[in-house]
C-alpha cells in the first residue's frame, strides 16, 4: 500500500511538473526564447532549436535522476520521513531547471541581434471585451463554505474527543487535537482565504497587459482573448474542485468520515488530475495562446519593442516606465509582476503576511 | 480600434497617440459616445509613462475630440463639439504652409497637390465602415 501511495504521488504531482519545466521552452510565445525577445521567424533557426532541445533533455535527465533517488530513500526508509522528500525533490528540480534555463540564456543572449522597426500595437477595446469568467461564478464557493461551516455546527455533537487532525502517508493518523467548537471554524477558513486568493487571480487575467505580437495583431488578439478565457474558466474549475475536495477535511473532524485512507487520497487524487489538466491545457493553448489555432492575419515586417533590458536574468520583469502590474512571463504560462512597481511588493507582502497569520490561527486552534 | 505606437520615429509617442485617435473617429472606428480606455490601463498596455497618455487625452479635450468624465473615463464627442473654427482654419494654413512650399521646391505645382490632397480624402472614405 505503501509503494502504490508513493507511486502515484509521483505519477501525478512530479512528473507533470517535471514534464511541464522541461518542455517550457516550446510553451512560451514564439517571439521570446529564453527571456530574449526575437522575431518570430527565427524560431525554427537550428542554433535557437539545438539550444531549447539541449535544455529538455538536460532537464529531463535531471528530473529522472532525482526520481530514482527519490524513490530508493522512500523504500530505504521506513518511517513517516518518507513525505520529506517529495518536496526536497520538487525544490531541486525546479532550481536545477532554472540554472539550466540561465544556460540558454547566456546562448541566446550572445546570439541576439534586432535590425527590424519596433513596434506596439493595442487594442483599444480590449479590456471590454470578454476575457475571463463572470466573478459570479465564484458564489458557487460561497455556498460550499456555508455548507461545510453548517456540516460543522449541526454535527458537533458527534465530533470525537480525540479529533484525527493529520494523516501521514502509511494512512495512520499521527496528530490529534482535543474536541473544541474552533476545529470546525478551521477548515471554512482555509476556504475562504483560498477562494478570495481565485477570485484575485482572475482579476489578474482581467487586468493583465495587453501583449499582441505587433507583426500579426488580428490572429494575435483572437489567440490571447482564448487563452485569458481558457485558463480563466480552468481557475474557476481547478478552485471549486479544491475548495470542495477541502469539505472532507471537515468531515474527517466530525467523525462522518473515519477511513482516514479517503482523507490521505483526496488531495492527492484532486491535486493530480488538475495538474494533469493543467498541462494539458498548458500544451494545447501555449503561452499568450500562441499555440492556438487562429485565422491567419496579415504578417507585417516590425517586430515587438524590444525590452530585454527590462527583464533581468530573462525571467524578472523590472520597468519602472511601465505602469503595468501584472504581465505575462517570458518563459513559462501566466503572468508575472512589474516588480519595478511599489505595489507589487505590497501584493506579495499581504500574502506573506496573510499567510502565517492564518497557519497561526489555525495551530491555536488546535493547541487550546 | 487598433492602436499602434512606432518607437523608432521621431514624432513624439503622445503625438502619435493623438494622431491615431483622430484617425479614429475620422474613419468612424470610434463612435461619438464610445469610451477609450482609462490612462491607466491604456498606459500599461502600451508599456509607457502614464504622464505621456494623460498629455495625449488632455490634447484631445482640448482639441474638443473627447471629454473626461470621473466615471466613464475618456468619451469620444459628438460631431458638433469639433466642428470647424476660425482657430482651427487659421492652424490648418500655418500646417500646410511649409508642406507647399516644399513641395514647389520639389516641382509639384497647385494642381498635383491637390490631386495628392483628394487621393487621401478618397483613402480616408475607403477605410469608413
Amino acid at each position: 500500500m505503501k509503494l502504490f501511495m508513493i507511486t502515484l504521488l509521483y505519477t501525478l504531482t512530479y512528473v507533470p511538473v517535471l514534464a511541464f519545466l522541461a518542455m517550457t521552452p516550446y510553451l512560451t510565445r514564439k517571439t521570446e526564447s529564453f527571456g530574449i525577445s526575437i522575431p518570430e521567424n527565427v524560431y525554427g533557426h537550428p542554433e535557437i532549436v539545438r539550444i531549447r532541445k539541449t535544455y529538455r533533455n538536460k532537464v529531463f535527465a535531471l528530473g529522472g535522476l532525482l526520481a530514482v533517488f527519490a524513490v530508493l530513500f522512500i523504500l530505504f526508509t521506513s518511517n513517516n520521513d518518507a513525505t520529506l522528500f517529495m518536496p526536497i525533490g520538487l525544490v531541486g528540480t525546479i532550481v536545477g531547471s532554472f540554472l539550466l534555463y540561465l544556460e540558454g540564456h547566456t546562448k541566446m543572449k550572445a546570439l541576439k541581434a534586432v535590425d527590424k522597426p519596433q513596434a506596439v500595437v493595442v487594442d483599444t477595446d480590449f479590456h471590454s471585451k470578454k476575457i475571463a469568467v463572470n466573478p459570479a461564478w465564484f458564489l458557487l464557493y460561497a455556498f460550499v463554505i456555508l455548507a461545510t461551516l453548517c456540516l460543522g455546527v449541526m454535527f458537533y455533537d458527534k465530533m470525537p474527543l480525540r479529533v484525527p487532525m493529520h494523516i501521514d502517508i502509511n494512512g495512520v493518523v499521527d496528530r490529534y487535537a482535543d474536541k473544541s467548537y474552533k476545529l470546525i471554524f478551521i477548515t471554512p477558513m482555509i476556504q475562504l482565504f483560498l477562494t478570495m486568493l481565485f477570485i484575485f487571480v482572475n482579476y489578474i487575467i482581467t487586468i493583465a497587459k495587453q501583449q499582441i505580437d505587433a507583426a500579426n495583431p488580428e490572429k494575435s488578439i483572437e489567440q490571447n482573448i482564448r487563452f485569458r478565457l481558457i485558463w480563466s474558466r480552468f481557475l474557476v474549475f481547478m478552485g471549486f474542485l479544491t475548495v470542495a475536495s477541502m469539505s472532507f477535511m471537515q468531515c474527517m473532524f466530525v467523525g462522518l468520515i473515519t477511513d482516514p485512507w479517503i482523507n490521505a487520497g483526496i488531495p492527492i487524487v484532486v491535486g493530480g488530475i488538475t495538474s494533469v489538466m493543467a498541462i494539458i491545457i498548458s500544451f494545447k493553448t501555449g503561452q499568450g495562446g500562441s499555440r492556438l489555432a487562429a485565422a491567419v492575419g496579415k504578417s507585417g515586417d516590425v517586430v515587438n519593442r524590444d525590452d530585454d533590458k527590462c527583464w533581468k536574468l530573462g525571467v524578472f520583469y523590472y520597468n519602472p516606465d511601465d505602469p503595468a502590474l501584472f504581465v505575462e512571463k517570458r518563459f513559462g504560462i501566466g503572468w508575472t509582476n512589474n516588480f519595478a512597481q511599489p505595489v507589487s511588493w505590497i501584493l506579495l507582502a499581504a500574502i506573506a503576511i496573510v499567510l502565517p497569520i492564518l497557519i497561526t490561527l489555525v495551530t491555536n486552534a488546535l493547541s487550546s | 480600434m487598433m492602436l499602434g505606437i512606432d518607437f523608432e520615429s521621431s514624432t513624439p509617442i503622445y503625438l502619435q497617440l493623438r494622431e491615431q485617435i483622430v484617425k479614429g473617429i475620422a474613419t468612424k472606428r470610434l463612435a461619438p459616445g464610445d469610451s477609450l480606455p482609462s490612462v491607466r490601463q491604456l498606459a500599461s498596455d502600451l508599456g509607457i509613462n502614464l504622464h505621456t497618455v494623460n498629455k495625449a487625452y488632455a490634447m484631445l479635450k482640448q482639441e474638443g475630440f473627447i471629454t473626461l468624465h470621473r466615471q466613464k473615463g475618456a468619451v469620444i464627442n459628438s460631431p458638433d463639439s469639433f466642428k470647424t473654427s476660425d482657430e482651427y482654419l487659421k492652424q490648418l494654413c500655418d500646417d500646410l504652409e511649409p508642406m507647399i512650399f516644399e513641395a514647389l521646391l520639389r516641382g509639384i505645382n497647385e494642381q498635383e497637390f491637390s490631386i495628392v490632397c483628394s487621393d487621401i480624402f478618397k483613402k480616408i472614405g475607403g477605410e469608413k465602415s
